[in-house]
């Protein structure tokens, strides 16, 4: 299915009506909405999305290393909007995922980042934001698997605390 | 003595009253005029008990201005190491006063804070947000883990006046100053909640 149909969906529940299923309902579906969006983009760059909850964190993270304003901007944009989620959807004692401006203002937003990450897929941007996350991914993966190698003692980064006279 | 082998100073202008500390039938409160970053919060406590150790006096205000201070590491290894009274009974951890500009953080917050570096970008971004979104009318930070995701990180957790489209333009330079403050990965810790009235 094509993930914007959740936004449509999103769009929709605001416009029928202040039901506190509806709004909260809204603001997990732009969520859900946006990340495949950024997912499928991420994939036609030749990035690879693990499956699973662990995907949010890393759609995320690799739109927040692309060397681009706008689409690293999208990247915390949507960690901010799965914390929003997780409180839309767990949180039901919690009344601030039931207002509609904020609610409004997350779909209105999830609009906007699913208009620009669309943008990732034309050129030139689409080999210049690829060519980005491609070599942070690389660099990440180096350093994890080079990190792994070491022995624990010299995996230590912070020196250890000398005693004042 | 806490000072000694220090060759640093540190200028404070935070004022601290009405303390008192050690042993256990004691008490350590302290506040400050304005908000100051948490080296700074960690060194003026310092200064302030040492200065009354020294002087083991009462006095109900003592101005830390010019006081010698210590080295970060050691503020960090007192802020661990050492046990401060409330009262006679209740002992409380020293990260029970802890702040960053002015608000107030939970021991949670404070563990993740220190955990992953986060306390001098948090002393930037607090400002940042009140800048940015010009009607702010409280702020608070709350700490938050995703059992899905076993991933933990600070909300930062703000309400705001305003209209669905002045929100979303605010959101927008906040986010990108917000990209150019803070480097990956101490970005993933921190995440905006915003409530609008």
């Amino acid at each position: 299915m094509d993930p914007k149909d959740f936004l449509t969906l999103a769009e929709r529940l605001v416009i029928e009506g202040t039901k506190t299923a509806n709004l909260r309902t809204a603001t997990s579906r732009a969520n859900y909405a946006t990340h495949h969006v950024g997912a499928h983009v991420l994939k036609q760059l030749n990035l690879t999305v693990p499956r699973g909850p662990q995907a949010h964190q890393e759609v995320a993270g690799l739109l927040q290393n692309s060397g681009d304003e706008d689409i690293k901007a999208i990247g915390t944009g949507l960690q901010d909007l799965y914390g929003a989620r997780r409180r839309a959807d767990y949180e039901l004692g919690n009344q601030e995922p039931e207002k509609l401006k904020t609610v409004r203002v997350h779909v209105a937003h999830a609009r906007q980042m699913i208009a620009s990450l669309e943008t990732c897929l034309a050129e030139p941007k689409r080999s210049k934001v690829g060519a980005a996350i491609r070599s942070w991914d690389q660099q990440r993966k180096t350093a994890i698997s080079s990190a792994a190698r070491k022995p624990w003692t010299e995996q230590l980064t912070v020196p250890p605390f000398t005693a004042m006279a | 003595m806490l000072f000694a082998g220090s060759n640093t100073i540190f200028a404070l202008t935070g004022t601290a009253s009405a303390w008192d500390v050690g042993p256990k039938d004691k008490h350590l409160t302290v506040s400050h005029e304005i908000a100051l970053p948490f080296s700074e919060y960690m060194i003026s406590l310092l200064a302030a008990i040492a200065l009354h150790q020294a002087s083991a006096s009462e006095a109900e205000e003592i101005s830390t201005t010019g006081v010698q201070g210590i080295a970060l590491k050691s503020a960090a290894f007192f802020a661990e190491n050492v046990t401060v009274w409330r009262d006679n009974t209740a002992r409380v951890s020293f990260a029970e006063g802890d702040a960053i500009a002015d608000v107030p953080l939970t021991d949670e917050v404070s563990a993740l804070a220190s955990a992953h570096a986060l306390r001098s970008y948090l002393a930037d971004m607090i400002p940042l947000i009140r800048r940015t979104f010009r009607n702010v009318s409280a702020l608070q930070l709350r700490y938050e883990h995703d059992s899905e995701t076993d991933q933990d990180w600070l909300s930062i957790e703000v309400t705001i006046t305003g209209e669905v489209a002045q929100i979303l333009e605010q959101y927008d330079s906040y986010v990108k100053q917000f990209n150019r403050l803070v480097p990956w990965p101490a970005r993933s810790y921190m995440r905006l909640d915003y409530d609008i009235m």
